[in-house]
């Protein structure tokens, strides 16, 4: 079963697992925030993130890693743990991106596959209203 | 396949807790399970499906379930629904 790594900058992070934990129902122990502080100095907060990948790769088959913004602090840390097929990350998460990401986790969805799954449905969730909201409604989501 | 037409009625809706309790109760079962409204149609096992429904408070609501299990699904379904999710409210 893949890990889930959650890395942002501020408490982002821990706020997202902690939403998605509560429209789930419970918490996933498989699913780890990790919380880059502004004041925290980057080789510092990279050591933070080696330590957490460290930790879930060792309970997990493969790891996926979903970060806040590309282009920012967070991301280009990760970035540099990156490992073909084995850590992978998706930039830009959403919440939506992350419900699902617990859900394919609990499904047993390999990393490659839940990669392109998750990144098509974070996307896919974003709504403009006044689309559904127009006579001709919308889609299927 | 059977069908049947059930009327939101908690105060806050299908929202984001209430879709998971109902995809929760759907993946117990083998039936393929779809809720329609007037506007669009979602797998119930899919949460982010039934989120896009936008089902708010009195929105008429088609169950649709198909397979060997259908009528224990539907009656859970209902029930949940029903219960207002058992939000009381």
């Amino acid at each position: 079963m893949l890990g889930i790594l959650v890395v942002s900058h501020g408490n982002l992070a821990q706020e997202f697992v902690d939403v998605a934990s509560r429209i789930l129902g419970e918490p996933d122990g498989g699913v780890t925030p990790v919380c880059i502080p502004w004041e925290l100095e980057s080789s510092a907060a990279k050591e933070k993130i080696r330590k957490a990948l460290k930790k879930v790769q060792e309970e997990s088959e493969g790891v996926l890693i979903l970060t806040d913004l590309f282009g920012g602090t967070p991301t280009n840390l990760a970035m540099t743990l990156y490992q073909p097929g084995k850590v992978e990350i998706l930039t830009g998460m959403n919440l939506p991106m992350l419900i699902k990401a617990i859900l394919t986790r609990k499904a047993g969805t390999p990393l490659a596959e839940a990669v392109a799954l998750l990144r098509e449905k974070g996307q896919g969730a974003i709504v403009s209203v006044s689309e559904v909201m127009s006579p001709e409604g919308g889609e299927e989501g | 396949m059977i069908r049947k037409e059930v009327t939101v009625c908690n105060r806050l809706g299908l929202h984001a807790r209430a879709a998971a309790k109902l995809v929760q109760i759907a993946n117990q079962f083998q039936a393929q399970v779809s809720l329609t409204t007037n506007q669009m149609c979602a797998d119930a096992k899919s949460i982010l499906g039934v989120l896009t429904l936008a089902a708010a408070k009195d929105t008429p609501l088609i169950i649709e379930v198909d397979g060997p299990d259908e009528a224990e699904a539907l009656s859970q379904i209902e029930h949940l629904i029903q219960d207002r999710f058992g939000e009381g409210e």
